[in-house]
């Protein structure tokens, strides 16, 4: 991640967004730290050696298909920034035609 | 007598034996919080009401026969920890005015085990620093200095023990975030065993990584609050499913035959001058009750820092990926499309520090870099924990000093590197899953605390709290 472009890219897939001071910032940050950690683990050879994702396990759990009693509905909406008729409120995501 | 000194066990004593009632002793601790909070900044939110309404209600239980573990001992929680009714905001703009509608399994437990909720504590943001200068609600101050950071990212956690503004506090610790601190506050912090507490409304940072831990003043108290919190809980897939023991029955002054191991790596370069002192007296008080203390070699543990931060930016980016500004919290006004809605509540809502933490952990599952990063990190991560295994094929427990160098001043939280540092020896125990705890030894000269760190194999928290409370018991 090296230029501004970079940057926007990924801020994009983040959903993210900065001012150009801001991404300056990242600029210099990211390029630190990132050469940083390369010039750290770069030397050390891992060729043949399994990554290790979790501590014990690395398969789903499931729980039994059986219902069971959820949350309720109207304290869970008592967060809701923007809430209309029982439903969490969105601007209109499909054009009117 | 200032009850805002006792400990968990003297506190239950004395209201067992009716010296004291509950009401009293968490009227002395909300006391004690309006006078000392504006200075260090310890807690986000105070449960005042709460607790008046809750103490003649366990008053009552209580002399009524009621057996309650915990009965009106006063606690604080992180504001990581999803508290039921109770105002839990990560210390984000983002959470500003959430109020959860269930309750993290940690609470539900103390709640049931008579522990009464003070309040909330401050941290760094998401749980993104490791100096707690990275609250929107601004920084805390070390009980010691307040010059100083109190370390992080549970600062209020740790300042609120060691300023007697709660009996015990819980935090959370994915490279350090509770030992650090309570080497810097001089308290004693534990992070357990992966798995071994429920992570269930704990707001996730770095999953793979983080425990919930106690922070207290003494290693009994450690050992009671485990008690508690510990345990199998189906709600979270990644609670390991075995008994636990009784933790109060390792509290013995007796580790002849211990075996203590030492890593030479973790004494080199950059150890201030009076920790290593510090290591050697503790080694000394170690052997002279009878423990056996060997040197020991963990190579790859220099790579555990480069490691950590890959993995925990990229668990952080997914993690930090569902604040969207609908179903709760933040939400930025006048966006006209969905898009522009999530963009602009995130950009606002989220700190710089976290929104660079998002970016880097992006850009390190990218997949120009996944390979080089992200992959790396996970088979660096395979080699450091092999080397404790190995190590710990002949020893019983590792020590270390908790942290480099003691408190270090404010201003300084810029460089996200330099700031993992103060992390370097703590760091490796959650990368392969350990237990660890740091306890208080003495100060520097400057009269800040020196913390000295036991890490343990897994589940083996009884070995640590033995070897913990006899060294307290003798020094």
């Amino acid at each position: 991640m090296k230029n501004q472009q970079d940057i926007k890219h990924i801020a994009n897939l983040v959903n993210l967004s900065f001012s150009d001071s801001e991404v300056q910032k990242l600029i210099k940050d990211i390029k630190k730290v990132s050469q940083y950690l390369m010039d750290k683990l770069s030397c050390l050879d891992t060729e043949n050696i399994e990554p290790m994702e979790h501590i014990f396990h690395t398969a789903n759990i499931f729980r039994g298909d059986y219902s069971t009693d959820s949350l309720d509905r109207e304290g869970l909406l008592k967060n809701a920034p923007v809430k209309e008729n029982g439903y969490f409120a969105v601007p209109r995501i499909m054009d009117e035609n | 007598m200032d009850l805002t000194r006792l400990t968990i066990s003297e506190a239950l004593e004395k209201i067992k034996n009716k010296e004291i009632s509950i009401i009293e002793l968490v009227r002395s601790y909300l006391k004690q919080i309006e006078n000392l909070n504006k200075t260090i900044g310890a807690y986000i939110t105070v449960c005042r009401e709460d607790c008046e309404r809750m103490g003649p209600i366990l008053q009552e239980k209580l002399d009524c026969g009621e057996n309650i573990p915990l009965a009106g001992i006063p606690m604080a929680l992180s504001d990581n920890i999803i508290t039921r009714g109770v105002l839990t905001t990560c210390a984000s703009k983002m959470l500003h005015n959430f109020i959860p509608q269930y309750d993290s399994t940690v609470n539900e437990k103390l709640r049931h085990s008579g522990a009464i909720l003070l309040g909330k504590l401050n941290m760094d943001e998401f749980s993104i620093g490791s100096s707690n200068e990275n609250s929107y609600f601004g920084p805390v101050k070390n009980p010691w200095d307040p010059e100083r950071v109190p370390g992080g990212s549970c600062g209020g956690a740790a300042a609120a023990v060691a300023a007697n503004m709660a009996c015990f506090a819980l935090g959370s610790d994915a490279c350090g975030s509770v030992r650090q601190p309570s080497s810097f506050c001089g308290v004693v912090g534990l992070k357990p065993t992966y798995g071994l507490i429920s992570r269930y409304g704990l707001i996730a940072f770095a999953s793979s990584l983080e425990q919930i831990g106690p922070i207290t003043r003494t290693v009994e108290d450690c050992a009671i609050v485990l008690n508690a919190i510990a345990g199998y809980d189906p709600k979270d897939s990644t609670s390991a499913n075995i008994k636990h023991p009784d933790y109060t029955a390792f509290l013995k002054d007796n580790i002849k035959g211990l075996k203590i191991g030492l890593p030479k790596e973790y004494i080199e370069k950059g150890l201030q001058k009076e920790i290593k002192q510090k290591l050697c007296e503790a080694l000394t008080v170690f052997e002279s009750m009878g423990a056996v203390v060997e040197e020991i070699s963990i190579p790859m543990t220099k790579y555990a820092i480069p490691a950590y931060y890959i993995i925990a930016s990229a668990e952080a980016s997914s993690n930090l990926a569902r604040y969207d500004g609908i179903r709760y919290g933040y939400r930025a006004e006048d966006c006209e499309s969905l898009e522009e809605l999530y963009k602009k509540t995130r950009s606002e809502g989220f700190g710089f520090e976290v929104k660079r933490t998002i970016m880097l952990g992006a850009y390190f599952i990218s997949r120009n870099c996944y390979d080089s990063y992200y992959k790396k990190a996970l088979k660096v991560r395979r080699l450091i924990s092999e080397d404790f295994k190995k190590a710990f094929n002949d020893i019983d427990v590792i020590i270390t000093p908790t942290v480099p160098k003691t408190a270090f001043k404010t201003g300084r939280k810029d460089d996200p590197i330099q700031m993992c540092m103060s992390n370097i020896y703590t760091v490796s125990a959650n990368l392969a899953g350990l237990c660890a705890i740091s306890i208080p030894h003495g100060t520097d000269c400057n009269g800040l605390p020196v913390g000295l760190q036991l890490i343990g194999k897994p589940f083996d928290e009884g070995t640590l709290i033995r070897a913990a409370y006899a060294f307290e018991k003798n020094t």
